[in-house]
């Protein structure tokens, strides 16, 4: 019944040193990746320049054969447990393993102090639970920011909060895939009308987003802003108002650039404020992508965008995909930076694990 | 299939020569299977863009202490008066009541779509009434209805939306369409819907002992009117 496909497929790429994910939608049963750059190098100390993952291997695993000496003498092999090859699909959504956090600071952003940051990087998703203090953040999704090994980190988006103690966190390893998605408000603030960036006087509104967002200039979006107290979420002119999006990524009041400025005038408008740890919770503020403007797509702000914008920014898309992360960094199959890479992908005809 | 032809002429280890005599019940089952596939493709699909892109409502009015907490009446209230107010029109029509024991009549209702995990927090809801209490039992009810708590009745489902550690204590958090009519709606591209595909074994393989089977479909689901679709979130009650 079902339909056999075996071959392969084959690339390559210069690495950035970040891990690499190479989206496959034939699938892969093995993967050969060649160091090009390391492998014509004279080497000092022992570094891997090939790499092998089958299937049946455990998540971060590969073969890695090294290159020693200048002599360009391959003269050991290794099978090695982390830092190689994992398989990816991006439309699992299964969150990572809860680890403890030790405090959340009243700094901006607000710093997540904890004694394991294994598998994060800067602008990955985190999970914020069962906090003492805080539950404001509790179940909300937070993109963060720079990492202090198995010390702290940032919560990049996040506006100061009361301090907290304990809690746990889970990574996120996942966005919807389906384009585009509802997003989290941190913060509102006034806008200058010509550049979209944090103004005190401006009338035009920024809004700053919890997580990485995807819109896009001319997009259509609709607002929630629930009333929790008569502080929180403050703001309550904007909620249901629909609006049209006319900058992206301008510079908020904290200097965060994860935003969206839109065209209303929200001088009168009362503050925005988050809930404090003790307030009633409620459904969390949010931006709703609801359609296109086109006379904003069509005729951008020429100073911000004298090339144009996507005028079909609202489409929606399937961004779902299979395929493999290879782990960036020297001696590993994602490389270091700048590092050219080749890579054959293979799959089989029969066989399993 | 190639296990059937086995089966069918078990000493013929080639599905060459059994192919012909046999495909036409097997290609029936195929491509019945075929088309269940694809339509809970179909819908895990639209599920999945509705939950990246519908409003969100997180339940506050439970009593699990969590947040989101358990369904509450209040909550569904909540719900039902944000879409009545934002104009958005029923789907199902009343039932009106009958001299039938332990029958109640069935209001106008929305359309809610969640995870069966949900039905047993939905039985001890007040107001709860469970399909099998409507009135009428000959008209036709959805398979997947569980019953209807006052204007909203509820479809469940085991492919229903539920995200694990998504709480704030960590439970998991399941996702409820309420939603009026138009609220969503199915965009075919390309001019067609979808289609099974299949070639004969003497255009898959060389040797014609494999065939291909399988479908596409080209269409979107598209949130058409924000305001009258919410996205109720809400854990379990225990």
């Amino acid at each position: 019944m079902s339909s056999v496909w075996s071959g392969t497929n084959q690339g390559s790429f210069t690495s950035t040193g970040a891990t690499k994910i190479l989206q496959i939608r034939s699938d892969l049963d093995y993967m050969w990746v060649y160091n090009l750059t390391q492998g014509a190098a004279s080497q000092t100390t022992a570094v891997a320049v090939k790499f092998y993952w089958q299937r049946g291997f455990p998540a971060g695993s590969m073969w890695a054969t090294f290159k020693s000496n200048a002599a360009a003498a391959a003269n050991l092999e290794q099978y090695i447990t982390t830092g190689g090859f994992t398989l990816v699909n991006n439309t699992i959504n299964v969150p990572g393993a809860s680890v403890a956090l030790t405090s959340i600071t009243n700094a901006t952003p607000p710093v997540v102090a904890t004694g394991s940051t294994a598998g994060l990087a800067n602008g990955d998703t985190v999970r914020i639970f069962n906090t003492v203090g805080a539950q404001q953040l509790g179940g909300l999704d937070f993109t963060i920011g720079a990492i202090v090994a198995n010390t702290s980190f940032t919560l990049a988006f996040m506006r100061a909060i009361v301090a907290a103690t304990t809690g746990t966190f889970r990574r996120i390893p996942y966005d919807p895939y389906m384009y585009p998605p509802t997003r989290m408000i941190t913060k509102i603030n006034r806008a200058d009308n010509l550049t979209g960036a944090y103004s005190a006087s401006g009338t035009q509104a920024i809004i700053t987003l919890s997580v990485t967002h995807a819109f896009t200039v001319g997009q259509s979006v609709r607002f929630v802003i629930p009333t929790v107290t008569s502080l929180a979420f403050g703001m309550t002119e904007l909620n249901g108002v629909q609006a049209s999006i006319v900058a992206i990524n301008q510079v908020d009041i904290d200097s965060v650039t994860n935003t969206i400025t839109v065209d209303v005038d929200i001088s009168s408008f009362t503050a925005f404020a988050f809930p404090l740890t003790a307030d009633a919770f409620s459904t969390p503020p949010q931006v709703v992508p609801v359609g296109e403007q086109m006379a904003v797509a069509v005729y951008p702000n020429p100073t911000l965008y004298p090339n144009g914008v996507n005028q079909i920014g609202d489409s929606e898309v399937n961004l779902g995909y299979i395929g493999i992360a290879l782990q960036g960094g020297a001696g590993f199959p994602g490389g270091a930076s700048g590092d050219v890479m080749y890579w054959v992908a293979g799959k089989s005809f029969s066989g399993g694990i | 299939m190639r296990g059937e032809f086995e089966e069918v002429c078990p000493l013929n280890r080639l599905n060459s020569i059994s192919h012909k005599s046999n495909s036409t019940n097997i290609l029936s089952e195929v491509s019945e299977l075929m088309g269940l596939s694809m339509r809970m493709s179909e819908d895990q699909l639209a599920r999945d863009a509705l939950q990246a892109s519908a409003t969100q409502y997180w339940c506050t009015s439970g009593q699990n202490g969590d947040q989101p907490t358990n369904l509450s009446v209040t909550d569904i209230g909540n719900v039902t008066t944000g879409l009545l107010s934002n104009d958005a029109w029923m789907i199902f029509d009343r039932e009106i009541g009958e001299d039938r024991f332990a029958t109640a009549p069935v209001r106008d209702a929305y359309l809610a779509m969640g995870h069966t995990d949900l039905s047993n927090d939905l039985n001890g809801l007040p107001n709860f009434n469970p399909k099998w209490n409507y009135p009428n039992q000959n008209s036709m009810k959805l398979a997947a209805e569980w019953g209807v708590v006052n204007n909203v009745r509820f479809m469940l489902s085991s492919v229903g939306l539920k995200r694990q550690f998504a709480s704030a204590l960590g439970r998991t958090v399941y996702s409820v369409f309420v939603q009026g009519l138009e609220a969503i709606g199915c965009v075919y591209q390309d001019n067609f819907s979808s289609r099974i595909i299949y070639k004969g074994p003497e255009f898959s393989d060389q040797l014609q002992q494999n065939v291909t089977i399988g479908y596409t479909f080209a269409e979107v689901t598209r949130v058409y009117n924000d305001l009258w679709i919410s996205q109720m979130l809400c854990t379990l009650n225990n």
